[in-house]
């Protein structure tokens, strides 16, 4: 049998279509959540055996069934926080972490000192120009009344403020 | 163990086994395992001796895991972007990236080939038979820790998947399913 033959027999005879491309295209799209998925799962996994519980255990103390134990410990459940903290309350590991939170906006560089002085003199308005010490000039407009009052103890920059220097 | 029924995966480049003995065709089965958490880890910790050799650096089961994850997601994109562009495109075909399954046994017709992963060394395997260039028939897959097919049951029965498959092809007519067993 040639080539050409055996070609269209198989591709004649084949049913439409694979699930697999959908599959694939689906772990693409979703690709960054599922990897944070995946490693939680393998963490759980591994305090499972370190701790020699089962996942019959683990579903009994998170109140849920052991069918939902077994799909997340698959690594491709789209957790909640809350289970997530469930589960490191019972297993007593570390699953997530998030990064200190920051007070400045990270595309501009703010000199603290000076902004800390804008605060602390009160100054409440709507626009200002300020000088620093190498003459840079900061520009800050528009200024939220009520935002500043509420804030002003603390050194808190949003993106309410436009900045030139 | 017998073919139930072929599958399109690229037309007219990818084709998929699907045995009697599981619910989807072999692609779409080795994907799932492969991106399967509690698979992979039940996987490395049946085959742990496997892991202490030195060819794989005393790798721990939870590093084996992430790393199997990994290099399955490349290799599904990899596999799905060779397989569409070399419908048109005739230097990068599914030829390019599925070598012979031995080296030194290399067939001008219906040739038992593997397409490895991308880590160097890598344990990822997918299994087809060579029809035409840019034409692979998948047979099946499986993580191979260990020097060759004859050293696990698991890669055995891709040997005797290879060959079923093969023959099927050789002697492909309408009702050749029922007449193919392992």
């Amino acid at each position: 049998m040639g080539t050409e033959s055996i070609k269209a027999k198989l591709i004649a005879n084949s049913k439409k279509q694979s699930q697999w491309v959908q599959d694939a295209n689906w772990r693409k799209k979703n690709e960054e959540w599922l990897d944070i998925s995946f490693s939680i799962a393998v963490k759980i996994l591994s305090a499972l055996k370190a701790q020699d519980m089962s996942q019959k255990t683990l579903a009994e103390h998170l109140d849920c069934s052991a069918q939902y134990v077994n799909k997340l410990l698959k690594g491709g459940e789209n957790l909640q926080l809350e289970t997530i903290c469930k589960i490191q309350t019972v297993l007593n590991i570390k699953l997530i972490t998030v990064p200190n939170s920051f007070r400045y906006n990270a595309h501009y560089h703010f000199d603290e000192a000076l902004i800390r002085h804008i605060f602390n003199e009160g100054i409440k308005k709507d626009s200002m120009i300020a000088n620093t010490k190498s003459a840079n000039i900061v520009q800050l407009t528009p200024l939220k009344k009520d935002y500043v009052e509420a804030e002003s103890k603390e050194v808190v920059v949003d993106n309410n403020y436009s900045m030139a220097v | 163990m017998k073919i139930v029924d072929t599958f399109v995966v690229v037309e007219n480049s990818l084709i998929s086994v699907q045995y009697d003995t599981e619910v989807v065709d072999e692609l779409t089965r080795l994907f799932t395992l492969w991106n399967d958490a509690t698979y992979l880890f039940d996987f490395f910790t049946e085959h742990q001796n496997d892991l202490t050799h030195d060819f794989w650096n005393e790798i721990t089961i939870e590093e084996a895991v992430e790393r199997t994850r990994n290099e399955a997601k490349r290799l599904e994109k990899k596999l799905l972007e060779v397989a569409e562009s070399g419908n048109t495109n005739a230097e990068i075909t599914l030829s390019s990236i599925f070598k012979p399954l031995s080296k030194n046994k290399i067939e001008k017709e219906l040739e038992k080939d593997k397409l490895k992963g991308d880590n160097r060394p890598s344990w990822l395997r997918i299994y087809a038979i060579r029809i035409d260039l840019n034409l692979f028939l998948i047979t099946g897959g499986a993580i191979k820790l260990t020097k060759t097919m004859n050293d696990r049951t698991h890669t055995l029965v891709e040997l005797d998947k290879l060959e079923l498959v093969k023959k099927y092809i050789q002697e492909n007519e309408e009702d050749i399913f029922e007449d193919y067993e392992i």
